[in-house]
C-alpha cells in the first residue's frame, strides 16, 4: 500500500470496495479511481490507442490522457472514464480497455514493435490501395486494433436531464482565483453561479499546503464556501463543467448529478445540462503542469509533477516507493520537498537549469535531496518503470526509481476564451499562451490567464469579480486579502531531450510522438493546422490539454520558427467530453419531439387505426379490419367506400389561419400566384403560393367567410412556415396593409366527408339540413352552420378525394364528438372512415399534388399550373419565376404514368429513361413523384416529372428504380385517372 | 426512468395519477383549467386605442406588455406588441363578447377549441421551472403578474404566475400529451400528480 499513515482529504473512516480487472481493491471515501489505484500500487491502468503500449496515471483531473477505463456493466457500461475524475464509490466496477487478451500482456503491443513503419500518415499512405480493400479489410482491421473502450449495447437505463440559470456573475473554478471573484461578486451583491467540476470547491487549494491565514488551505476554502453559502444570491454548483461559451452569454455546463454512485436514485437522473445565460463571466480554470518530452516518457510511473502533489496532499497517496523529479522550473522542486515530508522516497531531483535559486539549493539540502543540474532523462526502463537514464555532465547515469514526476512548466487552462475564435497569444517570458481576445463579458482571473503567484491569483480573482459585478452597475466593497506565502514560481523553457533514446511522447492519447512531428515537418506540414490533423496531435478527446504547447514549440524548434510565429490552433467546446445522452435529455425514443394527436385520435384509436407520423402529427394511416390481409386490402375498402358511398377523413392537422382587417384580398394577391381580391363571400378558392425565387411553396384554399374576415388553409407540412411567411409579409414586407394573422389550427376540428352520399350524411349532422343543399353549398362554397344540436361549425365544399365532399369543421374539443355522429349519420348510407394512405392513393387517382410534387424545385408550370400565374398582378415570386432556367420548356413537366402491362406495380423514386437507353445521369429524363395501386382502376397508377412531358401523352418510357431493381415500361398520360371533367365533385 | 412514461402512448394524455417518487406529499400538482381563450389582435396602429377599449369592455388595468391583468372572470395576457390571450370562464363567447365593442381596433378570434389550460404547484415549482423553462424567472425579473410565450421542450407555451406559486401554462390542444410528458419526466424526482 502506498497510502501515507496520515494526511490528506479522504476519510478514512468511509472505507469503500471497489474492483479494477475483476480484482478486489479498497479506497476511501474523498478518493478518485485513480488515486484509490494507487493507493493500491496498480500503476498499469490502460494500453495505448496506436501501439498499445502500457500506460499508466500521468494527470489528476480532467486532462488526463492515459488512465482511461470502463466502467459498471451492461447497459450501464461506460467506455473512456478518466480514472482521475471518477469519484470512487462502494462498488465502482472498472476496467481496462484497449488490451487484449489482458492489459498486461497485450497481443496488439506487436504495432509496438512496428512503431518505426506507424509513423504519421501511416495509414493514408498505406492502405490506398485495392481502394475496395478500405471498406472491407483494413478499416475493420484498424478499428479493432485501435480505438478505445467499448459502448453498451443495450439501452441506457438512466434519465437525464436538462436546466437553465441566469446569473449576472458566472465564476468558472474554485481555486484562489476563484473562490475570490465569486466571494467579491456575491458581497457586492450580484447574483453569482460558481460552478466547479470538481467534487469539491478549491481547485488547486486542495492540492497544496502551504498556510492561508496561518492555517491549512482547506481551512481556507471552508471559511469562504461557508460564507457563499450564507449569501441568498451565490449559487454553488459542484461537480459541474462550464464545457462551452456560446452566442449572448449562453455557457453550456454538465452536472454530474449521480455518476458517483453506482446507479442514479429512483428518479434521479445521471446527469444534467445546464444552459446558464450569464451578464459577465470569470474565468478561473487555474493551469496545468506540462509534459517533457523525452524517450520512454508515457511509461507507468512517469507523472506530471502537479499531480504527484495532488496525489500526495489531497490524497494522501504517494504514487511511488523511490521517487525522481524532473524538470525546468521551481514549483517542481517544492512538490519534491511536500514528497519528501510526507515520507515519500525522492532519489533525486533532475533540472535542466543549470542554476537554481539558492534556497532551493538549501531546502533540499536540509532534506537530504540529492539534484542533478543541467540533467536529462534521456531514457525510462521497465513494463511499469523500473529506472531512469539521466545524463548530466556528459555522462549517463541509471537510477532505480519507480516514479518519476515530470513538470515542464504551466499552461494556463484558457480553452473557454477560444470559443468566440479568440486566439491565445505567446508569451515568451511565462513560456506559455495567455488568453487573447475573449468571448463577450468573460475575464480571466489567476492562472488561467498566467498569473501564477498564489497571493496574487487571489488578488486577480477579487479584483476580477469586483469588476464583473461593478460593470452591472453593483457596488463592490472593499475586499481583505488573506496572507499567503507564495512558493517559488522561477522556470526557464524546456520541451524536448533531444538526445532521448525510444519513442518520447508528446500526445499520449492519440500516441503521437516527437518522431511524427519531424515526419510532418520533412514532409512540409508546417502549419500548426496541417501538423495537428497530418499526426492528429491534440484531436484525442482530451483536445491534447497536455500535448499542444510541447508539440507547437517541437514544431517551432523542427521549423527554426518562435512559438509566436507558429501560433497555435483554437479549442473548441467541450472543454470536457460531455456524453449525447445529456444533450438529448427528455427526448430520446418517442418522445424525441412532441406527437401530436389530431381531434379524433382517441376515436381513431377505438377503432383500430394504425397510426403513422406525419410531420410531428399522428395520422391515422388506414383502419385495418378483422379478416384483412394487410394494409393494401384495408387501403382498396376505405377507397371502394368512399368512390361508392361515403368515406371520411380527419384533415384537422392542415395549417388554418384567420385573416381579419380591410387588406386581407390584397394581401391574398400578393401571396398568391392567382387572384382572391375578387372572391365573393361565402365562395373559397384553390390557391398557389410561390417562394421568392419562384418555385411554388404551398397551395390550399382560402374561403371568404365575410367582407373582411377570411380564412386560409395550407398543407398540414407548411402550416408553420406560410403562418411565419405571412407574419414576415406583414410585419416587414408591407406594413403598410392592416390584416391581422392568427393561426386557428388547433381551434378547429375539421372533418373531410366525401363520396355520392356525402350530402345525405351532412344533411343529417346538420341542424338546419337546407343549409348544405345542393344549391345552397354549391361547390366551393362555406357556410356557417351549426351541427350536432348547436355546435358551432363551418362547412366549406371541396374534395381532395375527388368526390362530392365537403369538410366540417367544428371547435377542436368538439372534434370526437363529430366522428362519432359522423359515423352514426353515415351508418345507413355505409360511410366508412380513411387514413391517409386512402387519401394518397385518391388523390393520385384524381392527379392532385401533394408533398412530392411540392418539393421545392418545382414551378407553377411544371406542375401544371402555368394559368394560375395571374399577368394582371403582382406577387410573390412573380419576376424570379421568369427566369431562363424556370421557363426552359425543356424542364420535367408533370404527367400521369401507367404500366404498359397492367400486371406491374410502379414505385415513386424510379427515374424515367427512354426505352433501351442506358441508365446513366445523361440519359435521365425524370422521375417518379408519387405511386400507388389505384383499387379504382385495378392496376398501378403513377404521377411524375418528364421532360416534354405534356406534349406526350400516349408514348411509352421507362420506370427504371436502380435500388428496387424494377424496370417497368410505363405509358405517359395526363396527369389525372379519375373524373377528369370533374363531374362527381360539382354533382 | 424511461419506463415511467413507456406503457402510455406518445399522443395519449396521462392517466389522472401521481407519477415518480411516490413518499411524502407531491412536489408538482398539476390540474387542467376549463376555460375560454380568444386572440385579440390590434388592428394596424390602434394598439394603444385598442388597450383602453379592452380595458374598458373587460375591467382590468389592460397593458400592451408581456403582463397577466385579470378583472373578475376575465383575464388578459400580453403575447405580443398589440396582441393578447383573453381568458374567460368556460362556456363564454368571448368572440360574441368582445368583438362588437372592438370593431374597427382588432379582431377577435375564439381559441377556445384549441388551447389547454395546466395550472402547476407546489414546493418543487422552482426547480422544475428551471429544468423546462428557459427564460430568467427570478422574481427580481420575472414578478407575478409577468407572462412570457416561449417554448419548452419544442411546445409553444404562454405562461405566468398567478396568485404566487401558481404557474398557468397556455398549450395548444395537440401538445398537451407532449406537455404532460415533459412535465411528467422532469418533475418525477419530486413526485408528480395529474388531477
Amino acid at each position: 500500500m502506498s497510502r501515507l499513515p496520515r494526511g490528506g482529504l479522504i476519510e478514512r473512516t468511509r472505507p469503500l470496495a471497489f474492483s479494477f480487472d475483476g480484482r478486489a481493491y479498497a479506497g476511501f471515501q474523498g478518493d478518485t479511481l485513480a488515486s484509490a489505484l494507487l493507493a493500491n500500487d496498480v500503476t498499469l491502468v490502460g494500453r495505448s490507442f496506436k501501439y498499445h503500449r502500457p500506460r499508466g496515471i500521468v494527470g489528476a483531473g480532467t486532462e488526463e490522457p492515459n488512465a482511461l477505463v470502463e466502467l459498471r456493466h451492461g447497459a450501464r457500461r461506460e467506455p473512456n472514464a478518466r480514472a482521475t475524475t471518477v469519484e470512487l464509490f462502494d462498488g465502482l466496477e472498472a476496467r481496462s480497455q484497449n488490451a487484449w487478451p489482458s492489459l498486461g500482456f497485450d497481443l496488439m503491443a506487436v504495432n509496438g514493435w512496428l512503431s518505426p513503419f506507424f509513423g504519421a500518415g501511416f495509414y493514408y499512405k498505406t492502405f490506398m490501395w485495392p481502394k475496395a480493400a478500405w471498406e472491407k479489410l483494413y478499416e475493420p482491421v484498424i478499428r479493432r486494433a485501435a480505438g478505445l473502450g467499448r459502448a453498451a449495447e443495450a439501452p441506457d437505463p438512466d434519465s437525464y436531464d436538462k436546466a437553465h440559470a441566469f446569473c449576472d456573475v458566472l465564476v468558472i473554478g474554485s481555486g484562489p482565483a476563484g473562490l475570490c471573484a465569486a466571494l467579491a461578486a456575491g458581497r457586492a451583491g450580484a447574483r453569482v453561479i460558481l460552478a466547479e467540476e470538481d467534487t469539491a470547491f478549491g481547485g488547486r487549494l486542495l492540492s497544496e499546503t502551504g498556510p492561508i491565514d496561518d492555517a491549512a488551505p482547506a481551512a481556507y476554502v471552508a471559511a469562504v464556501l461557508a460564507e457563499l453559502a450564507s449569501l441568498p444570491n451565490v449559487r454553488l454548483m459542484a461537480r459541474t463543467a462550464v464545457f462551452g461559451v456560446y452566442d449572448g452569454g449562453l455557457y453550456g455546463a454538465l452536472e454530474r448529478v449521480a455518476d458517483h454512485k453506482r446507479a442514479p436514485d429512483a428518479f434521479e437522473p445521471r446527469q444534467r445540462l445546464w444552459k446558464i445565460l450569464a451578464r459577465r463571466a470569470v474565468l478561473a480554470a487555474g493551469s496545468l503542469d506540462r509534459p517533457i518530452v523525452f524517450g520512454g516518457n508515457d511509461r507507468p510511473g512517469v507523472m506530471l509533477a502537479q499531480a504527484v502533489q495532488t496525489y500526495l496532499n489531497r490524497f494522501a497517496v504517494a504514487p511511488a516507493r523511490s521517487m525522481a523529479f524532473f524538470a525546468n522550473n521551481d514549483a517542481a522542486w517544492t512538490v519534491a520537498f511536500e514528497a519528501a515530508d510526507a515520507g515519500a522516497g525522492v532519489a533525486a531531483i533532475i533540472d535542466v537549469r543549470h542554476a537554481v535559486p539558492e534556497d532551493l539549493i538549501a531546502e533540499a539540502t536540509r532534506r537530504g535531496l540529492r539534484r542533478i543540474l543541467g540533467g536529462e532523462v534521456v531514457a525510462t526502463s521497465g513494463k511499469t518503470l523500473r529506472a531512469i537514464d539521466v545524463a548530466a555532465a556528459g555522462r549517463t547515469e541509471r537510477i532505480a526509481v519507480d516514479g518519476l514526476a515530470m513538470s515542464g512548466g504551466y499552461s494556463p487552462s484558457l480553452q473557454l476564451t477560444c470559443h468566440h475564435g479568440g486566439r491565445p497569444v505567446w508569451d515568451a517570458a511565462l513560456a506559455a499562451f495567455v488568453p487573447g481576445r475573449c468571448p463577450p463579458g468573460l475575464s480571466v482571473a489567476g492562472a488561467a490567464g498566467g498569473v501564477f503567484a498564489r497571493s496574487a491569483c487571489f488578488a486577480d480573482g477579487a479584483a476580477k469579480g469586483a469588476a464583473a459585478a461593478q460593470e452591472l452597475g453593483f457596488t463592490a466593497p472593499a475586499f481583505d486579502l488573506p496572507s499567503t506565502a507564495d512558493g517559488p514560481t522561477g522556470g526557464s523553457a524546456f520541451w524536448h531531450v533531444a538526445t532521448s533514446r525510444g519513442l518520447a511522447f508528446i500526445d499520449f492519447q492519440n500516441d503521437v510522438a516527437s518522431k511524427d512531428v519531424a515526419l510532418a515537418v520533412k514532409e512540409g506540414f508546417t502549419s500548426v493546422e496541417h501538423l495537428k490533423r497530418y499526426t492528429t496531435l491534440g484531436m484525442a478527446t482530451d483536445q491534447g490539454k497536455l500535448a499542444n504547447v510541447p508539440g507547437l514549440a517541437m514544431l517551432a524548434q523542427a521549423t527554426g520558427r518562435s512559438m509566436a510565429d507558429v501560433g497555435t490552433t483554437l479549442f473548441r467546446p467541450p472543454w470536457s467530453p460531455v456524453s449525447f445522452a445529456a444533450f438529448a435529455g427528455h427526448h430520446r425514443g418517442r418522445d424525441l419531439r412532441p406527437s401530436r394527436p389530431t381531434p379524433t385520435h382517441a376515436w381513431a384509436q377505438e377503432h383500430g387505426a394504425v397510426f403513422n407520423d406525419s410531420g410531428a402529427w399522428l395520422r391515422a394511416a388506414w383502419f385495418p379490419q378483422a379478416g384483412e390481409a394487410g394494409w393494401r386490402e384495408a387501403v382498396a375498402r376505405e377507397v371502394h367506400a368512399t368512390r361508392t358511398a361515403a368515406g371520411f377523413i380527419d384533415v384537422s392537422t392542415l395549417g388554418k389561419i384567420d385573416l381579419q382587417g380591410p387588406d386581407v384580398g390584397r394581401l391574398l394577391d400578393r401571396l398568391y400566384a392567382n387572384g382572391f381580391s375578387g372572391l365573393p363571400v361565402g365562395k373559397l378558392r384553390y390557391g398557389l403560393m410561390c417562394r421568392e425565387d419562384g418555385l411554388v411553396m404551398d397551395d390550399g384554399t382560402t374561403a371568404r367567410l365575410s367582407e373582411d374576415r377570411w380564412l386560409m388553409s395550407t398543407t398540414t407540412a407548411n402550416a408553420a412556415k406560410v403562418f411565419q411567411h405571412i407574419g414576415f409579409c406583414l410585419d416587414v414586407l408591407w406594413p403598410e396593409l392592416d390584416v391581422q394573422a392568427v393561426s386557428v389550427t388547433e381551434h378547429w376540428a375539421q372533418i373531410a366527408v366525401s363520396g355520392p352520399r356525402a350530402r345525405d350524411v351532412l344533411a343529417r349532422l346538420v341542424d338546419d339540413p337546407d343549409a348544405v343543399a345542393a344549391q345552397a353549398l354549391p361547390y366551393l362554397g362555406v357556410v356557417e352552420a351549426p351541427v350536432m344540436g348547436g355546435t358551432k361549425a363551418r362547412i366549406f365544399r371541396l374534395s381532395f378525394a375527388g368526390e362530392l365532399g365537403y369538410e366540417i369543421a367544428v371547435p377542436a374539443d368538439r372534434g370526437d364528438a363529430l366522428a362519432r355522429a359522423l359515423i352514426a349519420a353515415g351508418a345507413p348510407f355505409g360511410i366508412t372512415p380513411y387514413g391517409v394512405e386512402a387519401l394518397a392513393v385518391m388523390r393520385i387517382e384524381k392527379g392532385h399534388v401533394s408533398g412530392p410534387e411540392l418539393n421545392g424545385q418545382t414551378t407553377a408550370a411544371d406542375l401544371g399550373f402555368g394559368r394560375m400565374m395571374s399577368a394582371r398582378k403582382d406577387f410573390i415570386g412573380r419576376v424570379m419565376a421568369q427566369r431562363e432556367g424556370l421557363i426552359d420548356p425543356a424542364r420535367p413537366a408533370l404527367v400521369g404514368l401507367r404500366p404498359v402491362d397492367r400486371a406491374q406495380r410502379l414505385a415513386a423514386g424510379a427515374h424515367l429513361l427512354e426505352r433501351g437507353a442506358a441508365a446513366t445521369t445523361s440519359n435521365d429524363l425524370g422521375w417518379v413523384s408519387s405511386a400507388c395501386w389505384s383499387p379504382t382502376l385495378g392496376h398501378a397508377i403513377g404521377l411524375g416529372f418528364l421532360v416534354g412531358g405534356t406534349a406526350r401523352h400516349g408514348e411509352v418510357v421507362r420506370a427504371w428504380d436502380g435500388l428496387r431493381a424494377s424496370d417497368v415500361e410505363v405509358e405517359i398520360c395526363a396527369p389525372c385517372f379519375y373524373d377528369p371533367e370533374g363531374a362527381r365533385l360539382r354533382g | 426512468m424511461a419506463d415511467l412514461l413507456a406503457s402510455i402512448p406518445p399522443g395519449a394524455r396521462l392517466p389522472r395519477a401521481r407519477y415518480g417518487a411516490a413518499a411524502g406529499p407531491p412536489g408538482v400538482v398539476v390540474r387542467e383549467r376549463a376555460c375560454t381563450v380568444a386572440t385579440v389582435a390590434a388592428r394596424r396602429g390602434r394598439a394603444a386605442a385598442c388597450v383602453a377599449q379592452l380595458a374598458a369592455l373587460t375591467g382590468t388595468a389592460a397593458l400592451d406588455s408581456p403582463n397577466a391583468v385579470t378583472a373578475g372572470d376575465v383575464m388578459l395576457i400580453g403575447t405580443a406588441p398589440g396582441r393578447w390571450s383573453v381568458l374567460a370562464a368556460a362556456g363564454v363567447d368571448l368572440e360574441a363578447r368582445l368583438a362588437p365593442g372592438l370593431a374597427g381596433l382588432a379582431s377577435v378570434v375564439d381559441q377556445s377549441g384549441g388551447v389547454v389550460a395546466f395550472e402547476l404547484a407546489g414546493p418543487a415549482m422552482d426547480a422544475l421551472l428551471a429544468g423546462l423553462v428557459s427564460i430568467d424567472l427570478d422574481p427580481s425579473v420575472f414578478p407575478p403578474g409577468a407572462a412570457a410565450t416561449t417554448t419548452l421542450a419544442y411546445i409553444g407555451v404562454t405562461l405566468w404566475q398567478a396568485p404566487a406559486g401558481h404557474w398557468t401554462f397556455l398549450v395548444g390542444r395537440s401538445f398537451a400529451p407532449a406537455f404532460e410528458r415533459t412535465v411528467a419526466a422532469s418533475a418525477a424526482r419530486f413526485g408528480v400528480a395529474f388531477e
